[in-house]
This record gives structure tokens, sequence and C-alpha cells, in this order.
């Protein structure tokens, strides 16, 4: 497909991750779910201990979705959160390793 | 007490473009005979967009023939200390899926101190050998007991 990444939440001896694979550029709002879906697979604890991660994670694909998503075609995006990094290495990974993500949703048609 | 080098990175446009150069120039220290061997090419990974200027990351860089990819996460210092950490990671998949890239991701604090561990670390990377390091002393030092790459945190004052 033509857009692809992940979301992972990571370190703590913990993997866990939320994909797409698709062939639409991934919306804001669904990376959003995909952020709210890793806090509930790891569970409470992990996610309260990953709060930072987990809202500089937002804050990026709020600043992406602001300005219309990724680039059409960059090379590989990585981010890694928090930003300075835990201790315990306990962070949030974005990915977009093909195509575009964090588009805003398409305006529908009105009469 | 560590120096740090472009604190204000962040904030500093000079301070960022600085930095960026700074790491540009550690790469070239690391080996010009395995850059070429390994086809290494930076940069490698985006941060977003050209107008994202985060840090995350500020250099990185990708052999196709190793599978290998280096990505140098830089961030503000939030004390006088040693700030660096290391750990292995996969892009494009995980362990078990043999396109995906094996990746060394080194996160840290920029000085002089820093960029010497990041050398350490970057230069058996970049030839294909694994990442070999202990903490002793409160000083990373290489470790040719290990055999792996395994994650670090180095919260220490260097060692006087």
């Amino acid at each position: 497909m033509e857009h692809g990444g992940r979301i992972q939440a990571q370190g703590g001896n913990i993997e866990e991750s939320e994909s797409w694979d698709q062939g639409t550029p991934l919306l804001a709002i669904t990376a959003y779910e995909y952020l709210e879906n890793l806090k509930i697979k790891i569970g409470r604890r992990e996610a309260d201990l990953r709060s930072v991660g987990f809202d500089q994670a937002a804050r990026y694909i709020d600043r992406m979705h602001a300005r219309g998503g990724t680039d059409p075609a960059p090379p590989i995006i990585r981010k890694s959160y928090p930003q300075p990094p835990r201790p315990d290495q306990r962070r949030v990974d974005i990915e977009v390793s093909r195509g575009r993500a964090f588009v805003p949703e398409p305006r529908r048609e009105t009469e | 007490m560590i120096s740090h080098i472009y604190p204000n990175f962040l904030e500093d446009v000079q301070e960022y473009k600085a930095s960026v150069r700074h790491w540009e120039e550690l790469w070239r220290q690391v080996g010009k005979c395995e850059l070429e061997k390994y086809q290494w090419t930076y940069p490698w990974i985006s941060t977003g967009s050209p107008d994202i200027v985060d840090g995350n990351p500020i250099f990185s860089a990708f052999s196709p023939v190793l599978l290998r990819g280096i990505r140098i996460i830089q961030h503000e210092p939030t004390s006088s200390k040693l700030e660096i950490q290391a750990w292995p990671d996969y892009v494009g998949g995980d362990i078990a899926d043999p396109a995906s890239i094996r990746e060394l991701a080194i996160s840290c604090a920029l000085s002089s101190e820093t960029a010497r561990i990041a050398l350490d670390l970057m230069r058996p990377w970049v030839a294909g050998s694994s990442v070999p390091f202990g903490v002793r002393a409160g000083l990373l030092v290489p470790n040719t007991s290990s055999n792996s790459v395994e994650s670090f945190y180095v919260p220490l004052e260097p060692a006087a």
C-alpha cells in the first residue's frame, strides 16, 4: 500500500503498536485514536508513566495536522517521545515509513 | 560538570544549524573507508518537514548494504551532567522481518563528552559490527566482552 507506518509504545519490557498500511493518507483523527488504543493496550500504569511521551506525540500530530499532514514525499519519519527521554527508556515512537500521515479529514461536500 | 554545546539550539536557528554541522563533522570522523564500503548516506530520516527543527532527529544515516541506520536525537540539556541514552530499534518492521532496518538510536544533550561517546558507538555500527560498551566508574567505555547492543543510561558525572 502507498501509506504505512506505526505508533509504538516501547521500553519497560513493553512493545505494543498500532500500525497502518492503506491506500489513503492516515487521518490525524485516526492517529489520535491509535494513541488512545495504545494506552489501553499497555494499561493505565504504563500509560501514566508515558504520559509526557503521549502528550508530546499528540502535539507532533497536532502540528502536522495543522499544516495539512506530513510532506507528500518525505523520506522515513521517526520520532521518539518524550524528549528528553526518560531514564528507564519508556517511550512512544512514531514511524511513517511510506506516504503521508496526520492529514485533516476531507471536507464534506455541501449543497 | 559538563559544558554543553549549543544548549539553546531549539530557540536559536543559528545554534540549530551549527548543531547539525557539528553532527555532520562528527560523522566524517567515523571512517571514510567504512562509509564508502557500506554505502552509508545521510540524511535518512525526516523530522516530518524541513520547517520542523526539533532535533528529533538532528542527524541520521542509512546503509542499504548493511540494512542499518543511525538516528541521533539532540535535546536541550536538563542539568550540568552527562545526558545520553542509546538503544537498538527496528525500522519498517520488527526483529522477525528480514526487510526491516536495524537502527542505532542515540539521544543526548550535545557536549564534547556525549559527542565522543556517540562516535564510539557509531564507529563499530557503521562497520557492521555490534556496539560493545559498558559503564565503568561513570564513564562509558568500550567493552569488548559484550557482543550486542544494549540500551543504557548514563546519569552520572564523568569520572575525575
